[in-house]
């Protein structure tokens, strides 16, 4: 492992995926550690994952499958999940709105502007086509807007 | 005008410090010596499995079968309009267990008096899907024997038709009594003598792709030629092609990309296309 390499990308970009993965999941615990797993992953396969052409959108997309291995879990469990954490940094009914959202647009609102991805790679990170990006994003920002503020434009 | 960047760049600026880059490297070394272990333990198997076929060829005069287990795994799988894939890979991805779900959509090619064409995209899923929630509508399908049930659930609606074998399901976030009875009209579905459910669109109608795989087998996605995804301006990282350039894969977990490498795909088109 190119060690420096990792540890500069690492830093870089830790809070970008971790909150880009919470928006997602709603609960900080499961974030977290979804989070560690995928970097660390990223870390076993790191000469790999760095010439892909989002490791960030990677790094997500183990997360994401990491929270939804750890749902099923424990629903096999039969564990009550957890109840969804309002994130007090952002504003509450913003973030409520987004936790509405149908899952794959809260993704592509987690990306595009918390990972900041470009539209491209979160195609590539979601395997589906650059235009079903941006109708997606484009039908995300129409919700939130006609439901926080109709009069206003989201960007 | 409200910036989405800027209202969430909270979340980022409070999110936890990452953990020192020790503890990430430590767990990633465990997950390396984990996939150690099982390769080695793959690497057993196989030399077993070996042994016991020298063993049964060794012991062929004696009235006794070995039964050894194959090392490779083949998948044949019909897509919704007929088409096949023959999937192959090694056993230890247990490709003939994992669970199978198709994707398609019907769209309406006619000239549409709303100015636009209605479109239903669907997934087809192996066995009995029982929806919780109470059937808000109910409408025949193009065959006139298999119905449509709507069911009212917490994402919106869920269509389902039940055929043996299979179940068909389609959603919808609004409540658009048109487009159901539309999309049951549109929808004709029999199921062959080989078990496979083939479905035929009715008149006016076109069975295509949707953004989604045409099959996936557990974590494994295919996409079939009409996607048109083995061009080289396409096609990205962690995407593989078939040799014969019509059907790309992935895996949507990727800590199952590297195994990409070991499936092989060929395609046969429909018997009518």
């Amino acid at each position: 492992v190119d060690q420096r390499a990792f540890e500069a990308w690492y830093d870089e970009h830790y809070r970008r995926v971790y909150a880009s993965v919470l928006l997602v999941s709603g609960d900080r615990a499961t974030t977290a550690d979804a989070v560690d797993e995928a970097f660390a992953r990223a870390w076993e396969r790191w000469s790999r994952v760095q010439t892909m052409a989002s490791p960030v959108g990677w790094t997500f997309t183990v997360a994401r499958n990491e929270l939804r291995r750890a749902g099923r879990r424990r629903a096999r469990e039969r564990e009550l999940s957890p109840p969804a954490e309002v994130a007090p940094e952002i504003d509450v009914a913003l973030w409520e709105t987004i936790r509405s959202l149908p899952k794959r647009e809260q993704e592509l609102i987690a990306l595009r502007y918390v990972a900041r991805l470009t539209e491209p790679e979160i195609a590539s990170t979601l395997g589906i086509a650059p235009g079903t990006v941006s109708r997606g994003l484009h039908d995300a920002r129409e919700r939130l807007r006609s439901m926080l503020a109709p009069e206003e434009d989201f960007a | 005008m409200i910036d989405l960047e800027e209202a969430l760049a909270p979340l980022v600026e409070r999110a936890p410090a990452p953990p020192a880059v020790e503890t990430v490297a430590r767990r990633g070394r465990r997950h390396r010596r984990r996939r150690a272990v099982t390769l080695v333990a793959a690497l057993v198997l196989v030399a077993v499995a070996a042994v016991g076929a020298i063993a049964a060829v060794a012991g062929r005069d004696e009235p006794r079968v070995a039964d050894v287990p194959g090392a490779v795994d083949h998948v044949r799988v019909t897509l919704l309009d007929g088409s096949q894939l023959d999937i192959s890979g090694p056993a230890s991805l247990g490709l003939t267990e994992l669970p199978l779900s198709f994707n398609a959509e019907l769209v309406y090619t006619d000239d549409a008096p709303l100015g636009y064409n209605p479109s239903n995209s669907f997934t087809v899923v192996a066995g009995s899907s029982e929806i919780a929630g109470p059937v808000i509508a109910l409408y025949m399908t193009g065959d006139n024997r298999h119905p449509l049930r709507v069911y009212e659930v917490e994402e919106g609606y869920v269509g389902v038709v039940h055929y043996d074998g299979w179940s068909l399901l389609a959603y919808w976030n609004a409540r658009t009594f048109a487009d159901w009875s539309a999309f049951a009209n549109a929808l004709t579905g029999r199921v062959g003598t080989d078990g496979n459910l083939v479905v035929t669109p009715s008149s006016g109608w076109n069975l295509g792709p949707t953004d989604s795989p045409d099959v996936r087998i557990g974590d494994y996605a295919f996409f079939g030629p009409a996607h048109d995804r083995c061009r080289a301006d396409v096609l990205t990282a962690g995407e593989q092609c078939n040799g014969e350039g019509t059907v790309m894969y992935r895996a949507l977990d990727p800590a199952l990309g590297d195994t990409l490498d070991d499936i092989d795909v060929a395609y046969t088109p429909p018997p009518d296309g």
